[in-house]
């Protein structure tokens, strides 16, 4: 029998208005997962057990006083989380409850408010789990420089989950939640993601409000869900999107129903994919390339059609955003003091030190010209592009990551190892452009490959749309790990 | 050699320990002996990775601050009800009466009062 943290958000939602659970099990089943399970995963940080089961008790209450299921269906159209546990990102502030975002600088910051996302959780129905771990200020694409721990990957124990949201997705990978939330700066949804075998989106920038987040490279940082499947990560984005008075450069363009867009599946008829012959990288690993051709294959006999491409060498991205990424931390923890919150700046480990050391350099007079600014050209360039790619086809499609999950350790002393790690990933980054991970299938060591579908600006609907169509056939979710 | 390699040469990079200092003395931060060259090479290291950026022609391109192409975004100036003073206080390391309690920065010399 399927035990109810097994379940996706949708499926827990038709048990919820059949009556056949209620959100207090739903709740008990997660905390009872993490207490067989997170001692060998390590994907919280916190957890948020006793307030969690009390929601859900309210949420019981809630229900019980409807009498039939069509009134119970009417409730999830306001509160679309309704009595669904969520783990989220140590680095959304959470009013109450601990937030360190993985930084022994932040070690006993209990914030006085919510996040937006949090807030829009919360007023959802939604349940907040617990926070998960990540790279201490999201500086690492491993969670391996958590100053806490380092997460495992569900799939082998042996193997890193990714990161920067690598809590959030080992999580949602080892059934400890129904959902998660990340945040992405340039590859930190989708490759933990992609090596944890589960959904990541990543939405166009400013889509969803980074109020609360604690800032890491404010051009770019953008949150978004992880999620089992597609359809949940369409739901929960419809959920967390939207414009925000606490955040101005979050967006005004109004919020589809995701979710409509999903399930037809002639509506990838015709579509134009395109394939970029530089995003299958000299070096990629041989079953990360064959799964992604298999992937295209699907959709092409799906109907879609496929178009060789042609895009930048994905090393000047990584480039741009090494400068950038590096400048605005520099930035955003320059004002960091410990006064009013917190630990002193003598609590600041290696990575976060090096990058506020390299952003505080490329921003000093007499550098700036040649570093910050040149990087900020050639983002443009990077722009314009995805813009003459777009004009050609619809979306894009290629790996996630370049191999599946690596090895424990394997991010000792390689100072660049996050950029090398999402060289895939980090030119739809700094162009703002909203884009998903999936399953692609697996290795013959058993680890999941991913694939990831970009699309240009608020282009989300079309990206749900093709990347359902592909789950649907391909039905990689429908593997779990052994745990 | 050819030109291109020349030119890729004169671009190496290497900072020197009193840059990595001097660096860290703008960002606040104290590093041991050992970090010092430490991060010296590291940050060198990342230098010279970000030289491919010479490559491109970036004359014509303006530079993007951030991609959502948003400019001027205002709110109403109304007040509005903010935190509670206990709430500002409440993860302060060290208060004095209902204030932050920071360590001087600025050296009190007698003679001169």
């Amino acid at each position: 029998m399927t035990k109810f943290n097994e379940l996706t958000i949708s499926d827990a939602q038709k048990k919820i208005i059949k009556g056949e659970i209620s959100c207090r099990e739903l709740v008990l089943d997660c905390l009872a997962k993490i207490k067989q399970t997170d001692e060998k995963v390590k994907a919280f940080v916190t957890l948020n057990s006793e307030k969690a089961l009390s929601l859900a008790d309210e949420e019981d209450k809630r229900l019980a006083f409807l009498k039939d299921t069509k009134q119970i269906g009417n409730l999830f159209r306001d509160y679309p989380l309704l009595g669904i546990p969520v783990a989220v990102k140590d680095n959304f502030s959470t009013k109450g409850l601990l937030t360190t975002a993985s930084a022994k600088v932040l070690e006993n910051y209990k914030p006085v408010f919510d996040a937006s996302v949090v807030k829009k959780i919360n007023d959802a129905g939604g349940i907040i789990l617990g926070k998960t771990n990540m790279d201490a200020w999201a500086h690492g694409s491993s969670t391996e420089s958590s100053d806490f721990f380092t997460t495992r990957n569900p799939w082998n124990l042996e193997r890193l989950a990714g990161g920067s949201s690598g809590g959030s997705a080992a999580a949602v990978a080892a059934d400890l939640t129904i959902a998660a939330i990340g945040s992405e700066t340039a590859g930190s949804i989708r490759q933990p993601a992609c090596w944890c075998g589960v959904v990541g989106m990543k939405p166009t920038y400013g889509r969803v409000s980074r109020y609360g987040v604690i800032a890491m490279a404010s051009s770019t940082d953008s949150p978004g869900p992880i999620t089992k499947s597609v359809s949940d990560a369409a739901l929960m984005l419809g959920v967390i999107a939207g414009k925000d008075e606490a955040d101005a450069t979050s967006s005004p363009t109004s919020v589809p129903d995701y979710l409509t867009c999903l399930g037809e599946e002639n509506k990838i008829k015709g579509i134009k994919i395109g394939v970029a012959k530089q995003y299958f990288l000299k070096g990629i690993d041989s079953e990360v390339e064959k799964n992604a051709y298999q992937a295209i294959k699907i959709l092409e006999k799906a109907g879609a059609q496929i178009k060789e491409i042609s895009l930048l060498d994905p090393k000047y991205a990584v480039a741009v955003y090494t400068v950038i990424q590096r400048s605005e931390v520099s930035s955003n923890l320059g004002r960091y003091d410990g006064i009013r919150f917190g630990h002193d700046r003598s609590y600041f480990k290696d990575e976060a030190k090096r990058r506020i050391m390299f952003g505080t350099y490329s921003l000093s007079a007499g550098y700036y010209d040649q570093y910050y600014k040149k990087a900020q050209k050639v983002r443009t360039l990077i722009g314009q592009d995805f813009e003459k790619a777009f004009k050609e086809v619809d979306l894009i499609i290629g790996p996630t990551s370049p191999c599946p999950a690596l090895g424990i350790g394997a991010t000792k002393e390689a100072s660049m190892f996050g950029e090398m790690q999402d060289i895939l990933l980090e030119a739809s980054s700094v162009a703002g452009l909203p884009a998903i991970s999936l399953p692609s299938g697996f290795s013959s060591e058993g680890l999941p490959t991913g694939i990831q579908i970009i699309g240009p600006s608020f282009s989300e609907e079309q990206i749900f749309k093709t990347a359902f169509i592909y789950e649907k056939i391909a039905r990689w979710h429908e593997r779990k790990p052994k745990l | 050699m050819n030109d291109k390699n020349k030119q890729k040469l004169k671009n190496i990079k290497t900072l020197s320990e009193e840059e990595v200092k001097h660096i860290a003395k703008l960002a606040n931060l104290s590093l041991s002996n050992e970090e010092v060259k430490k991060f010296q090479g590291q940050l060198s290291e990342t230098l010279n990775f970000i030289q491919v950026l010479d490559e491109l022609n970036t004359e014509k391109a303006e530079p993007t601050n951030h991609a959502s192409g948003l400019s001027n975004i205002f709110r109403q100036d109304e007040i509005k009800p903010s935190i509670s003073q206990a709430e500002a206080l409440a993860n302060a390391p060290s208060l004095s009466d209902g204030f932050f309690k920071v360590k001087a920065i600025l050296e009190r010399n007698d003679d001169e009062i």
